[in-house]
């Protein structure tokens, strides 16, 4: 295999593999991560056989909450990359087809949504809009989230419009539609997936900076980056319960950005526009 | 191939005064500073079964002229009447049924055809679009239009990058014939192809033009291509026509200086004949900031060139019957020898044939 | 078009203008709609008469419909007025001047540090690329720029702050160091306040810039002129300094730029965790108190911030982009 695919089969491995923890977890290790092992000591065990990662200072088990974690935030940085996917793909396609007007409406849009902070953007509307459930926060992030795909759907798409085959088609008699998906969509694949996959990535950090803050997904349910704030005051009595999350964050966002990187050089429909 | 225009039948296609221009500089609150004549006043009319090549060097504006005929791109000036409709007329819907009636070739074999669809989804999609036939019907028309350009209809599956530079054209080619046209505009269409597949790709397109009685609008670099494919000849020069012809008047008799450079360029088969090309001398200007006058004149030839050739725009003028030129040293011509004077002329406008001369020489 | 670059930087100044005044809008639309009353929350338990809210209300102009409300603010911005600050007791505009210069001064020594850190790492590792070293550096710069910023910050004030007790863990400045301390000490104690949330911004951005670097200067490497000057037999390291770098900064510099907001979030987390006062700690504060003009100003400034800073990236870029002629 060339480096390309390999790097990519690496990170599409780790990535099915955190999948399959946040999947099958529960049933491998049924531990229930609110279960409260020691109620009145309430201290945080180190590592044991009973509790492979300790348990954090509410006597909960660590393992059967970083597996809880993973469902958590796994799904919330689904659902946050496929909204700004389908929000991103819509404006970027629709500026770049839909003629001048529509462009530069969505184009100042763009310029907006970039210029403005991201994670202070999530923060004034989760502060205006009070504490979200997870879903709904994972829907703003992806609402928040779309700006930068959308420009470069809108500069990809455009470059394919000017083109001949999408001129061929255009001369044929096809709509914006039958253009964009026929013509536009397939050949943007490729951006599309490793954005997607990036898009993906951010969100599960920005929650985790959320969290930090105190506005990410709210107790009781714990994501990776809850769990890292919840374990920041132990970072050196009890590492591992700051350390577990962090390490499961890293590898995932580690392994997206890997394989974002190797989607983009691998893509084999590179070259629509060259001549030769 | 057919006879050439005839005056006393509605053309196909009639272009009057066709104008696109680029505009250039300017920002969010500055005015355009400028702009590129892409093209600059473009008539010509194409007869029904006819072959008009349209001939000029990169950046003269043929291919934006082929697109401003099909109205792929929107004129800042001038008609189009398509078989007495004007384009410009049309709402979009009505407009796109009208595509079905003029299709596009393309020269890049290579960016022409969407590398994620198969061939046949690619012949196919005019079908589909203007509901021409469906399922099966469908795909038995797109297997008769691959046969039908010399493809074979088993290679519908496949994927453009499984063929070479003159398959992929063929391609093209059924792309365009699958809606059924009456008018197609060849932009270059074997200008990326190897030597010994150009004969192979006109060919069939001859074939195809008398089998289905196609008009073409043919769009060329060079003379040597439209020799045998041609019924008259547009020679472009910055955005103009600077000569309309018919074939044998332009390969006979190029009046134009610019034309007569081009027919020196043709290669000649004949090992006897002495070759000797007009060399243009300079660049072609840029069409942001055109010479005044006469576009060409800043590399002319001709042995009357003068002041006045800086200063009058020559009309596009009969000097023969169907043999229009735009240059006011060739006579005859309407700019009297007193009007060509106030602008400065020096010299009386005279004939001046160098390729005529050269090949006279050879007999 | 290649225009003079002060042409240019007014051009996308202009532009960053347009930006500026829609975020405004949009923030005042969004307070506007946003459910509960901002000042109601704020005073409320407070035992505050109604008809003072009400006098209150009308003097920030809340009672008013949208559009004048908008209107209103953008007349008295445009001033120099961005309003009220219920809980600093102060107009917006001089919190905001006071946070402002601490944010500059993290902000641009973070950057300075994070960029030369980047090239250097890009450089070691285009110069070793394929070998082992390449790639244990790729993998730290990749972990760092995975990790969310406060998990950085959080390592080091563990290790330097609590553990080795270094450098203090958070604030500007020792505030038991009186107003006689000489000029050298209270330099060198700012100073040691920066470090930490300084190299924690830098590490950030040099993981970023790292990564970009790396990939540019190695197609840079490709690039024909380098060819050619290899084949001149210019040595590899004079070429690397020379010409390599020269042509990979640019696309890093617009990197740069449009990574602006996102260090903009980052800054925002890293006061946050090292109490530094600057604009973010200053937004954080107008949203935990609920003040309605604070948070706006600190939206708009953020955002003005961002723009400025994507002008000067596109004018550098330019300036830095052999090739870029067009």
């Amino acid at each position: 295999m060339r480096p390309p695919a390999r790097g990519a089969a690496i990170a599409l491995g780790v990535l099915a593999l955190l999948g399959v923890v946040a999947v099958l977890g529960p049933v491998a290790w049924p531990v229930d991560p609110d279960h409260v092992f020691d109620a009145p000591m309430l201290v945080s065990a180190s590592p044991s056989v009973a509790h492979p990662l300790g348990t954090d200072p509410a006597s909960r088990d660590v393992l059967a909450r970083l597996i809880a974690g993973a469902r958590v935030s796994l799904s919330f940085g689904l659902l946050a990359a496929v909204v700004a996917l389908g929000l991103g793909t819509l404006a970027g396609l629709a500026a770049a087809l839909a003629g001048p007007r529509t462009d530069r409406v969505i184009g100042a849009l763009i310029d907006v949504g970039l210029a403005v902070p991201r994670l202070l953007v999530l923060i004034v509307l989760t502060a205006a809009l009070g504490r979200l459930p997870w879903a709904w926060l994972a829907v703003t992030m992806g609402v928040t989230g779309w700006f930068g795909l959308a420009r470069q759907v809108r500069s990809r798409a455009r470059a394919l419009a000017a083109g001949d085959f999408a001129r061929a088609a255009r001369a044929l008699g096809a709509g914006t539609r039958r253009l964009a998906l026929r013509h536009v969509l397939p050949n943007i694949a490729g951006t599309l997936s490793a954005a997607a996959v990036l898009a993906f990535a951010h969100a599960i950090t920005l929650e985790a900076a959320l969290s930090f803050i105190g506005q990410g997904v709210p107790i009781p349910v714990a994501s990776w980056g809850g769990l890292i704030s919840d374990g920041r005051a132990q970072l050196w009595t009890s590492p591992w319960l700051a350390l577990a999350p962090t390490l499961a964050l890293v590898t995932c966002v580690v392994a997206a950005g890997a394989l974002a990187d190797a989607i983009e050089r691998a893509s084999p429909w590179g070259r629509v526009e060259s001549a030769p | 191939m057919s006879g050439p225009a005839h005056p006393d039948v509605a053309p196909l296609v009639r272009a009057r005064d066709l104008q696109r221009h680029f505009p250039v500089g300017g920002g969010l609150f500055r005015a355009p500073t400028g702009a590129i004549r892409a093209v600059d006043g473009v008539s010509l009319d194409i007869a029904r079964g006819e072959t008009l090549a349209l001939v000029g060097e990169s950046g003269s504006g043929k291919t934006t002229t082929g697109r401003l005929i099909l109205h792929l791109d929107v004129p800042t000036g001038g008609t189009v009447h398509f078989d007495g409709t004007d384009l410009a007329s049309l709402a979009p819907a009505p407009l796109r049924a009208m595509r079905r009636r003029m299709q596009l070739v393309f020269q890049d074999p290579f960016g022409s055809l969407n590398p994620r669809m198969t061939i046949g989804d690619t012949v196919k999609e005019g079908l589909l679009i203007h509901r021409l036939a469906e399922g099966a019907e469908a795909d038995r028309r797109t297997r008769a239009l691959l046969e039908e350009v010399g493809l074979r209809a088993d290679w519908a599956n496949r994927y453009p990058h499984e063929f070479s530079g003159g398959q992929r054209q063929r391609v093209g080619i059924a792309r365009a014939l699958s809606v059924g046209p009456d008018f197609v505009v060849l932009d270059e269409p074997v200008s990326a192809l190897d030597v010994s597949v150009q004969a192979q790709v006109i060919n069939l397109l001859m074939d195809l033009q008398k089998q289905r009685g196609l008009t073409y609008l043919f769009i060329a670099h060079d003379l040597s291509v439209v020799e045998h494919v041609a019924d008259r000849v547009a020679v472009m020069y910055l955005g103009r026509i600077v000569e309309l012809a018919p074939r044998d008047a332009i390969f006979a008799e190029p009046l134009h200086p610019y034309a007569q450079a081009l027919r020196s360029a043709v290669p000649v088969a004949d090992p006897t004949v002495r070759a000797r090309r007009i060399v243009l001398a300079g660049e072609p200007p840029s069409p942001a900031d055109p010479p005044t006058g006469c576009p060409f004149h800043p590399r002319c030839h001709h042995p009357a060139r003068d002041e006045s050739c800086a200063r009058l725009v020559p009309p596009l003028e009969e000097k023969a019957p169907a043999h229009l030129v735009a240059c006011h040293k060739q006579p005859p011509t309407t700019i009297t020898w007193e009007a060509q004077q106030v602008a400065g002329a020096t010299r009386q406008p005279e004939r001046h044939l160098p390729v005529l001369a050269l090949d006279a020489r050879t007999d | 078009m290649r225009g003079a670059p002060l042409r240019r930087f007014l051009a996308a100044l202009a532009r960053g203008l347009g930006v500026v005044l829609l975020v405004a809008v949009a923030s005042l639309v969004l307070m506007h709609f946003a459910p509960g009353d901002p000042l109601g929350t704020t005073l409320e338990g407070a035992n505050v008469p109604p008809d003072v809210i009400a006098a209150w209300r009308a003097r920030m102009g809340a009672d008013q419909p949208l559009p004048l409300q908008v209107g209103r603010w953008l007349g008295a911005a445009a001033t120099g007025d961005l309003g009220y600050s219920v809980s600093m007791h102060m107009s917006v505009a001089r919190a905001i001047r006071t946070a402002l210069p601490y944010t500059a001064l993290l902000g641009l020594v973070a950057i300075v540090l994070g960029f030369a850190g980047g090239i250097a790492l890009a450089f070691a590792q285009a110069r070793a690329r394929g070998r082992a070293l390449d790639r244990w550096l790729g993998g730290g710069a990749l972990a760092v720029w995975a990790a969310p910023e406060f998990v950085v910050g959080l390592v080091l004030v563990e290790l330097f702050a609590v553990r080795l007790g270094w450098f203090p863990s958070g604030g500007a400045m020792d505030v038991t160091l009186g107003g006689d301390a000489p000029a050298g000490v209270v330099f060198a104690d700012r100073l040691r306040h920066l470090v930490l949330p300084a190299v924690t911004m830098a590490l950030v951005i040099a993981a970023q810039v790292g990564r970009h670097q790396r990939v540019a200067l190695v197609e840079a490497w490709r690039e024909p002129f380098i060819r050619a000057a290899r084949a001149r037999g210019l040595r590899e390291r004079a070429l690397w300094v020379h010409h390599a770098w020269r042509a990979a900064l640019g696309p890093t510099i617009a990197l740069a730029g449009l990574s602006l907001p996102l260090l903009a979030g980052g800054a925002f987390v890293i006061e946050r965790i090292f109490n530094w006062p600057g604009m973010g700690s200053l937004a954080f504060q107008a949203l935990a108190d609920r003040d309605p003009h604070l948070a706006l100003g600190c939206v708009v400034a953020g955002a003005t911030l961002v723009v400025l800073g994507g002008a000067l990236a596109d004018v550098a870029q330019a300036a830095f982009d052999p090739r870029r002629a067009t």
